[in-house]
C-alpha cells in the first residue's frame, strides 16, 4: 500500500497540536461528553485495564483458596461467586472493551477517516459500560452474594438464586447493547468512511478482523439477550422456558447460550489475530505473508463459529450424529487457523527480525495460542471430551486461548501503539522484564492444569482431593508471579504517558499502516481532516 | 482550519448501513423471542 505523501508533512503535521484550534476541552466534561474516537478509545482501554485488575484480584483469591487442600479463606458459595464474576468481568469487562478500545483508536486512523461514523453513539456505547460494571460488582453486596452459577448462567441454579442474578442479567443486557452499538459504528465506519483509494483489500488486517468481529457481535449478542430475557421471565413472570419443574428444558438454554458462546470465543480472538498481524510484519520488516488468505481465513473462522456450539455440551446426551457433526465441524476450524499460523511464521521467515517488547508478546502469543488451539482439538474429540468435560483440562485450554491469546495480543498491541498514542516511548527494559515474568508465570500457572484435568480434578470447586495438591500449589505460585508482574505493565504505561521519552514519528521502521506513515507523533486531537489519498 | 466532515453521500450511506444493522440485531432478538413464546 502506498499513499500520497501530502499528509506526512501536510496540514495534520504542520499544524500539529500547537496550532490545533480543535483541541480537547479541559476537565471531566472532556471525558463525559467527548465524541472524539481517540478519547473514547482511551476510556475503553482504561476501563478494560481497571476491570482486568478487578478480575485478576478475583483470580488470585481463587488461586489462594486452591493453594492447598481444605477450605482456607472462603465458603464454597462465595468461591462459586468468585469464579462466576471473574469470568464475566474478564470476558465482558476486560477483553472485549480492550479490543473496542483498539478499534476506536485505530479503525478511523487505518482507513483514513476523521472519526467514527456516529461519534455520539460511540460515547453512549462506552458510558453504558459503567452502570453494567457497577451492577455486576454491586451484586456481591446483595443478600446471597453474587451470581454463583458460572459465567454461563445455567438454569436451574440461576433461577433459584437471589436478586444478584437479576443484576447480572441487567448488566449483560447493558453490555450487549453497548457491544451492538459499538459494532454498528465500526461496520458503518469501515464500509462508508474509508479514504479515497482505500479499497477493502488494502485495509490493514486489524481493520478486517474487526469488520468480521463486528458482524459476529451483531449476530450473536441478540441471542444472548434473548436467553437472559427468558431467564428473567422464568424467575419473575411465571414462564418455564428452562425450568424443568414447570415443563421447561434447561438443555434448551445450553443450546441457545452456546450458539452465542462459541462465536463469542472468536469475538475475543479475531481482533487479537488482527493485532498480531500488524506487529509481526513490523518487526520482521517484511509485508504480511498471504494477506488475502488471512482475510479469507478470518471470514472462514467466523462462519464456522456458528456451527460448532454443540462441542460445549457433548455430555448432555445429543444423538451420536449430532456429536459427530459438531466434532468434525470443530476440527474443520483448525484449517483456517492453521493457515493463519503458517502465514505468521512465513512472515517471520528470513525477516530482519528484532525482538522489542511488542514482538516478544507477539511471538509468545504465537507459541502459546497454538498450544491452546491444539488442546482445543483434543477436546473436540467426543470420547475424550466426555472424559475431560468440566475438568481443569478445559480450564487450561481456554486460558491458553484467552490469556496467552487475547490478553498477550492486547498487551503487545498497547506496547506497539503507545508511542504513537501518547507521543512517549515506554521503558524497553521494564517491558522485557514484564514479558518474561508473564511468560514464566503464565506457564507455571496454567500448564499444570492440563495434568490436573487429565488426573480428573473437576473445575469450580473450592477444595480437592490430596492427590491434586502438588500441581495446584505450582499453579497458585504461577498465578501470583503472573498477577503481580502485571503491575510492572501498569507502572510502565503510567510513567510512559506521564513522563516517557519522546517517541519518533515512526517508532517501528517496519510499520506501514496510515497512522505510522501519515501522522505525526504525538497525534493531533483531530486527524485526517483532509482524507489521505491511497494509491 | 475547518474540521473535515463526511460528505452528504457518506452520511446517507452510513445511516442506511446503521439502520440495516440495527434492524438485523433487533430482528434476531424479536424472532427468537417470538418463536420461543409461540412454541410455548
Amino acid at each position: 500500500m502506498s499513499a500520497t505523501p501530502a499528509d506526512v508533512h501536510g496540514h495534520d503535521h504542520a499544524h500539529g497540536e500547537a496550532h490545533d484550534h480543535h483541541g480537547p476541552p479541559r476537565g471531566i466534561t472532556r471525558w463525559m461528553y467527548t465524541t472524539n474516537h481517540k478519547d473514547i478509545g482511551t476510556m475503553y482501554l482504561w476501563f478494560a485495564c481497571t476491570m482486568f485488575f478487578v478480575g485478576g484480584t478475583m483470580a488470585l483469591a481463587i488461586r489462594a483458596e486452591l493453594f492447598e487442600p481444605g477450605l482456607q479463606f472462603f465458603d464454597p458459595q462465595f468461591f462459586n461467586s468468585l469464579t462466576t464474576v471473574h469470568g464475566l468481568v474478564m470476558i465482558f469487562g476486560a477483553i472485549m472493551p480492550a479490543f473496542v478500545g483498539f478499534a476506536n483508536w485505530l479503525v478511523p486512523l487505518q482507513v483514513g477517516a476523521a472519526d467514527m461514523a456516529f461519534p455520539r453513539l460511540n460515547n453512549w456505547s462506552f458510558w453504558l459500560l459503567i452502570p453494567a460494571a457497577i451492577l455486576l460488582m454491586g451484586s456481591f453486596f446483595m443478600p446471597g452474594g453474587a451470581a454463583a452459577s458460572g459465567w454461563t448462567l445455567y438454569p436451574p441454579l440461576v433461577i433459584q438464586q437471589g436478586i444478584s442474578v437479576d443484576m447480572t442479567i441487567l448488566a449483560v443486557h447493558l453490555l450487549g447493547a453497548s457491544s451492538i452499538m459499538g459494532s454498528i459504528n465500526i461496520i458503518t465506519t469501515i464500509l462508508n468512511m474509508r479514504a479515497p483509494g482505500m479499497t477493502l483489500m488494502k485495509m490493514p488486517l486489524f481493520v478486517w478482523t474487526w469488520l468480521i468481529t463486528a458482524y459476529l457481535l451483531i449476530a450473536v449478542m441478540p441471542v444472548l439477550a434473548g436467553a437472559v430475557t427468558m431467564l428473567l421471565t422464568d424467575r419473575h413472570f411465571g414462564t418455564s422456558f428452562f425450568n424443568a419443574a414447570g415443563g421447561g428444558d434447561p438443555t434448551m438454554f445450553m443450546h441457545i447460550f452456546w450458539f452465542f458462546g462459541h462465536p463469542e470465543v472468536y469475538i475475543m480472538i479475531l481482533p487479537a489475530f488482527g493485532i498480531i498481524s500488524q506487529i509481526l510484519p513490523a518487526f520482521a520488516r517484511k509485508p504480511l505473508f498471504g494477506y488475502a488468505s488471512m482475510v479469507y481465513a478470518t471470514a472462514s473462522i467466523a462462519i464456522l463459529s456458528f456451527i460448532v456450539w454443540g462441542h460445549h455440551m457433548f455430555t448432555v446426551g445429543m444423538p451420536a450424529a449430532g456429536n459427530l457433526f459438531f466434532m468434525y465441524a470443530t476440527m474443520l476450524i483448525a484449517v483456517p487457523t492453521g493457515v493463519k499460523v503458517f502465514n505468521w511464521i512465513a512472515t517471520m521467515w528470513r525477516g530482519e527480525m528484532t525482538f522489542e517488547t511488542p514482538m516478544l508478546f507477539a511471538v509468545g502469543f504465537l507459541c502459546l495460542f497454538t498450544i491452546g488451539g491444539f488442546s482445543g482439538l483434543v477436546l473436540a474429540i467426543v470420547p475424550v471430551d466426555i472424559t475431560l468435560h468440566n475438568t481443569y483440562y478445559v480450564v487450561a485450554h481456554f486460558h491458553y486461548v484467552l490469556v496467552s491469546g487475547a490478553l498477550f495480543a492486547i498487551i503487545g498491541g498497547v506496547y506497539f501503539w503507545i508511542p504513537k498514542w501518547s507521543g512517549h516511548m515506554y521503558n524497553e527494559a521494564l517491558g522485557k522484564v514484564h514479558f518474561w515474568l508473564s511468560m514464566i508465570g503464565f506457564n507455571v500457572l496454567f500448564f499444570p492444569q492440563h495434568f490436573l484435568g487429565l488426573a480428573g480434578m473437576p473445575r469450580r470447586i473450592p477444595d480437592y482431593a490430596l492427590q491434586f495438591a502438588e500441581w495446584n500449589m505450582w499453579s497458585s505460585i504461577g498465578a501470583f508471579i503472573f498477577g503481580f508482574s502485571q503491575l510492572i505493565f501498569l507502572y510502565n504505561m503510567v510513567t510512559t504517558v506521564r513522563s516517557g521519552k519522546p517517541a519518533a514519528q515512526k517508532q517501528w521502521e517496519g510499520a506501514d499502516s496510515l497512522e505510522w506513515t501519515h501522522l505525526p507523533t504525538p497525534m493531533p486531537y483531530h486527524t485526517f481532516e483532509t482524507p489521505p489519498v491511497i494509491k | 482550519m475547518a474540521r473535515h466532515e463526511p460528505t452528504r453521500e457518506q452520511k446517507r450511506r452510513a445511516l442506511i448501513s446503521a439502520i440495516a444493522l440495527a434492524a438485523m440485531a433487533v430482528g434476531i432478538y424479536v424472532v427468537m423471542m417470538f418463536k420461543v413464546f409461540v412454541a410455548k
